[in-house]
């Protein structure tokens, strides 16, 4: 099944605090409501050699644009005509446009190089029994998950994560990816920190910074940087407590990731 | 799959403009200017929560059913001016169903918090109240019916849709006697997943039959007065609240774009006497390959959650919604 991948951002209110005493109607014009975001959907989102992704809002009149560079794309980024054929690794932006409507917000999918699988791997927490994804190998098996929590491909946990990868062999690693899924109504949230032990020896540490209040759903990566070469990693993520703002405050967060990517 | 964007349905333009650029949405032969402002009254007097449902009397008045206690019923005249308010026991008001008897109009609320049907007058004096289907055993209390709407026909017979809770269709006669019961939850033809809205059709008066949406599959299932499966009309990415039938035509509120990855991705559809979707205001225009019907989904963000329609005398349509921030109904005037 082809994943649906967006992230999106809208604020939409309607002015009800008029009372209209009269029956003279005023209709919407035009450019006072937003287009719909872009679906943006692609088959994978780890790149083995090639990704097709596709971007579509089917309005007559709407042209899509998108940017690989980070930034917000502007009716001057390029225009999106075919399925994209991409190899190339990051977050790839896409904004609809319309002469008569305000631009939508923006879709954005971010694609990932496939990485060097661990011959072995030993978890030292356990997953929930409730969200046990496809089993332990979920984290290495080159599928990334869906925004929906249920997705298989989610391993769920409600403690910290501490595993240790072992590659058998001397490898160069660049950087880990950590794929994690955001659902704040669900209370799944972000890890509060990584760290990772390399051969025994090294250490590095992400600290993943946290939420301003409000309701957040998207899917989520963070990246640590190792430049070494490895041959064991002991990876610990760890799951963070609800903040203050939340209705479930001071209990423990769900974290869910979907892919360790090893680059 | 860019061809989404070079090859334009078979049906018509999407959008257009008029001259004086008040925005159009719909397709085809429905097509609608938008009014934001119709029926916006003081919060502070006259507040709304989520606005359920809507019917056109027989005074050609529209009545607004909410979940607000302090307001359970609003009427406005067709202009969006408010004439009276009623209603203080409805908690869980959900479904609005305009019953005709002897020239005279009487209501029938959906209630799934007091697990009831309660039918009122116009002006909301209660007639009767039915409660939970006790003798039916797949319901062991009142807690397991969760009604949501309620269809009924020319001799009284009443169908209540249990969408909230066991998903049958419970069948009475008039006095409000259990006569018998089908559907139950699951994804075979003759069940649903969240029967959430069922109306009488009598379009063709030989052969009446009820027509009854399965909202999480994304279909409109008809069946028998006597509960026998006929069809199903699918309507793929289309969360169909309830249909509503006016002249030969069937409207739904949609409350979301199923495969959105933001939930208040609603719109409006419309299906001809041949119940083929012919406008969707706020989605993707309707489009059909080898009969099938192409997914659906939310162009421009006007509406939120449409949780009912209500299509009066002028062909102007009513938007009432759920969980969108406590607003009033929108109004699209037909053009």
């Amino acid at each position: 099944m082809k994943k649906l991948l967006v992230v999106f951002c809208c604020c939409f209110l309607f002015n009800c605090s008029e009372k209209k005493e009269q029956a003279s109607t005023s209709f919407l014009k035009n450019n006072t409501l937003e287009l719909a975001p872009p679906r943006v959907v692609a088959p994978s989102t780890i790149i083995d050699s090639i990704v097709t992704v596709n971007a579509e809002l089917k309005m007559e009149g709407v042209t899509i644009r998108y940017t690989y560079n980070g930034e917000e794309p502007t009716e001057n980024s390029m225009l999106y005509q075919n399925s994209l054929e991409l190899s190339k690794e990051g977050k790839y932006k896409f904004k609809a446009f319309h002469q008569d409507w305000k631009p939508s917000a923006t879709s954005e999918i971010e694609l990932f190089k496939k990485g060097i699988k661990p011959q072995a791997f030993l978890f030292k927490t356990e997953a929930s029994k409730v969200y046990p994804g496809i089993g332990k190998g979920t984290l290495f098996n080159n599928k990334k998950a869906s925004l929906a929590f249920k997705d298989i491909q989610w391993l769920g946990y409600d403690t910290t994560t501490v595993a240790v990868v072992d590659f058998k062999t001397s490898v160069a690693i660049k950087k880990i990816t950590i794929g994690y899924l955001v659902d704040t109504k669900s209370w799944i949230f972000p890890p509060e920190k990584v760290s990772v032990i390399i051969n025994e020896e090294d250490s590095v540490s992400v600290v993943i910074p946290k939420f301003k209040e409000g309701e957040y759903k998207r899917l989520n990566s963070v990246k640590i940087p190792i430049n070494k070469v490895v041959e064991t990693l002991k990876i610990k993520v760890v799951n963070s407590r609800l903040p203050d703002w939340h209705p479930g405050a001071s209990n423990g967060a769900w974290l869910f990731m979907d892919e360790w990517i090893f680059n | 799959m860019a061809a989404g964007l070079l090859t334009y349905p078979a049906f018509g333009s999407a959008f257009s403009f008029s001259d004086s650029k008040d925005i159009i949405v719909g397709h085809n032969s429905h097509r609608y200017k938008v009014d934001l402002n119709w029926g916006n009254l003081n919060p502070l007097k006259t507040p709304v929560n989520d606005c359920h449902e809507m019917v056109q009397d027989s005074k050609g008045r529209i009545v607004l059913l909410t979940n607000e206690i302090k307001n359970n019923v609003i009427v406005y005249d067709k202009s969006g001016k408010l004439i009276e308010t009623w209603g203080t026991d409805y908690p869980g008001a959900h479904g609005l169903t305009l019953v005709k008897e002897n020239g005279k109009d009487f209501l029938l609320i959906t209630d799934y918090e007091r697990h009831q049907i309660i039918k009122t007058t116009i002006d909301g004096k209660v007639v009767f109240t039915l409660d939970y289907p006790a003798d039916i055993t797949a319901y062991r209390s009142k807690g397991d019916y969760r009604p949501t709407e309620t269809a009924v026909t020319e001799n009284g017979d009443i169908y209540v849709a249990d969408g909230y809770g066991k998903q049958f269709i419970l069948h009475y006669n008039y006095k409000g006697e259990l006569q018998n019961y089908f559907g139950g939850a699951g994804n075979e033809n003759d069940k649903f997943l969240n029967a959430h809205g069922i109306c009488y059709d009598n379009r063709d008066a030989k052969n009446s039959s009820l027509l009854i949406t399965a909202r999480e599959l994304n279909q409109l299932k008809r069946f028998s007065l006597q509960g026998e499966y006929l069809e199903t009309i699918n309507v793929p990415g289309a969360l169909i609240c309830r249909p509503v039938i006016h002249e030969k035509d069937i409207y739904f509120a949609v409350l979301r774009s199923k495969n959105s990855i933001y939930e208040d991705s609603g719109f409006v559809l419309i299906m001809n006497e041949k119940n083929e979707v012919v406008s969707c205001p706020g989605a993707t225009a309707p489009s059909y390959k080898n009969n099938q019907l192409d997914e659906l989904y939310q162009t421009i963000r006007l509406f939120q959650h449409p949780h009912d329609v209500c299509v009066d005398d002028d062909e102007n349509m009513y938007v009432a919604q759920w969980n969108s921030g406590k607003t009033y109904p929108i109004k699209l005037t037909r053009i």
